[in-house]
């Protein structure tokens, strides 16, 4: 049995070009402890053994015929359910998409296929993505690996919780407004949420547009990096993604060049909200930093405070926006057709189809979007949203790197949050902002945030890498 | 700069906006999005204390482009055949080629 918990991407490269072990092996392992595993953890919505099996022996063949592999051959990945995988079912874990499959691969789908990495299957997530403990899937429960009565955090639950169970070697995500972060810190793995326009969103099922990214969950920082650059680069069907030139540094970084970042502390982001556990933890996460020989300075961001609003705002008019394509005929088998006209059939459809947060949101779009109050609320939001962006252009002429923890409280047990929707808003506030602002931001264990300045990953990264073999040490 | 607007936030409010979103609501379902709603709006209040007069709004983090393109065909005729058809094989129900549908004409 290969020893799955101590691959890592590079690793797992070494290994098959120095033929200790056969891909096929290596997927073969990581089902069987899907088999074994998944009952408990939840972390899987389908899984596609033919086609990885086949991906497998193609690779191992290419071994034994001496071909040169990329750096992604045969890497055994998950992929969350709103990213469509051609002819494999994608249902962004609602029930308006239940039996759908995919007519094309997303253009980050397209890329990893082009290097040959082989998707075990696809991962649970908060329907269409909104939630941040992975419990508004309509089709089950996913727990944290670390301890089955919490939650995974959310909304790439599935993802997270599939690399920290080892039922995968690395996976992708998506973050509106912290859903690769949040889970990453709760599963203890690394997430990392590209800059706006770095990585291309044709393919992801769209929650809010001016929002969404797709990043890497992983094991390592280092994973990270090679995930993110092979995902990176402009794409024609998605008119926000950027050309992009991405280095080597941003999995083999160099200390000295890391050495120089001066790292930024917010005072808004060490107030009394956060949990105790978590403050401690922030306490030594800046020693460990300053170990390194890095610099820190205290900044202010004064309208972060605003953040919350201003995304509750913005994320459900953008969605209510994009749900509106499902009108309960192109996706899904019809939930109820017994219907007097083409309106009652959209309306019994889209109540049968969509869940209670989904809904809340979308009755929260139609407000802010409404005639009469567009102005107050819409428009209200997107000028401070600016105010924001200032905010963070500010703290960057003095400082590289922004720290603040992940999430401001620790991981918590399953079901406890849910009938309070402003109780778990609040637990977004130390993510949100990098969305609004478009920058590019990671979560590292034990749960603490690196937020650097637009298309800067390698800074993040870098700094991340040394902070990594610092605690592995 | 928008004018003051008093919120009223009833369940004909919401019946409304479900209908604006397609979508029906239980009586349940309905008292409980009326209270969240009240409370989640009661939150967005702070933004008013904010003074927003001539800032300018950005779509989104990074700095917008508009990208041109010719409108023509990027892939051949037997690749598009195939990808509607790809497309027509994902319908739920289908007929001929087409979208099968209840009947929706009273």
């Amino acid at each position: 049995m290969v020893p799955l918990p101590k691959l890592t991407l590079k690793k797992f490269h070494d290994g098959l070009i120095n033929r200790e072990f056969k891909a096929r092996e290596v997927v073969e392992s990581y089902f069987k402890e899907i088999d074994k595993h998944d009952d408990k953890i939840g972390a899987y919505l389908s899984l596609d053994k033919e086609a990885a099996l086949l991906s497998a022996d193609e690779a191992d063949l290419r071994i034994k015929r001496g071909e040169r592999l990329d750096l992604l051959s045969a890497a055994p990945l998950a992929i969350k359910d709103n990213i469509l995988v051609k002819n494999t079912p994608t249902t962004a874990a609602s029930k308006v998409l239940e039996g759908y499959k995919a007519s094309y691969d997303a253009a980050v789908i397209k890329k990893l296929r082009s290097e040959g990495a082989i998707f075990l299957g696809k991962t649970n997530l908060d329907e269409f993505a909104c939630g941040s403990t992975t419990e508004s899937s309509a089709y089950k429960k996913t727990r944290n690996p670390h301890n089955t009565s919490l939650v995974p955090g959310g909304s790439s639950g599935g993802s997270a919780a599939a690399v920290a169970a080892n039922l995968c070697l690395a996976a992708l995500g998506s973050d509106t407004g912290g859903s690769i972060r949040q889970p990453a810190a709760f599963c203890e793995v690394v997430g990392l949420k590209p800059t706006y326009g770095a990585v291309s969103r044709s393919g992801l099922i769209a929650l809010g547009s001016s929002l969404d990214c797709i990043g890497p969950l992983t094991k390592t920082v280092e994973d990270a990096g090679i995930l993110f650059k092979s995902i990176a680069g402009v794409d024609s069907k998605d008119s926000t993604s950027r050309e992009t030139f991405y280095g080597d540094d941003l999995y083999r970084p160099k200390l000295e060049r890391v050495k120089e970042l001066v790292v930024g502390l917010p005072a808004e982001f060490a107030g009394a909200d956060i949990h105790p556990d978590i403050q401690s933890q922030m306490t030594e996460v800046v020693k460990n930093i300053k170990s390194l020989g890095i610099r820190t300075k205290s900044i202010s961001l004064p309208h972060v405070k605003y953040a919350i609003s201003c995304y509750y705002i913005i994320m459900p008019a953008e969605l209510s926006a994009n749900l509106s394509r499902f009108d309960g005929l192109r996706y899904a088998p019809l939930l109820d057709d017994d219907v007097k006209n083409l309106l009652d059939c959209y309306e019994k459809n889209r109540s049968l189809g969509f869940g209670k947060e989904i809904k809340r949101r979308l009755i929260l779009g139609a407000f802010v979007l409404s005639s009469g109050y567009y102005d107050a609320y819409y428009e209200k939001a997107q000028k401070v949203r600016s105010l924001i962006a200032d905010d963070f252009a500010r703290a960057y002429e003095e400082v590289d790197v922004i720290l603040t923890p992940t999430s401001p409280i620790p991981p918590f047990p399953l079901g406890k949050k849910v009938e309070d929707p402003m109780e778990l808003y609040f637990a977004d506030i130390m993510t949100i902002p990098a969305n609004l602002v478009g920058l590019p931001a990671i979560s590292i264990p034990p749960g603490f945030q690196l937020i650097g300045r637009h298309f800067k990953e390698a800074d993040i990264l870098g700094l991340g890498y040394y902070y990594e073999r610092l605690s592995n040490n | 700069m928008a004018k003051k607007q008093e919120i009223i936030i009833n369940k004909s409010a919401i019946k409304k906006l479900a209908s604006l979103t397609r979508i029906t609501l239980k009586e349940k379902e309905a008292e409980v999005l009326e209270r969240d709603l009240e409370a989640i709006l009661g939150y967005f209040n702070e933004l008013n204390e904010l003074n927003t007069d001539g800032i300018k709004i950005k779509v989104s983090g990074v700095e917008a482009e508009n990208v041109f393109r010719e409108d023509m065909p990027a892939i051949s005729p037997s690749e598009s055949r195939a990808d509607s058809a790809a497309v027509r094989d994902a319908f739920p129900r289908a007929e001929k080629g087409y979208i099968k549908v209840p009947k929706v004409f009273e």
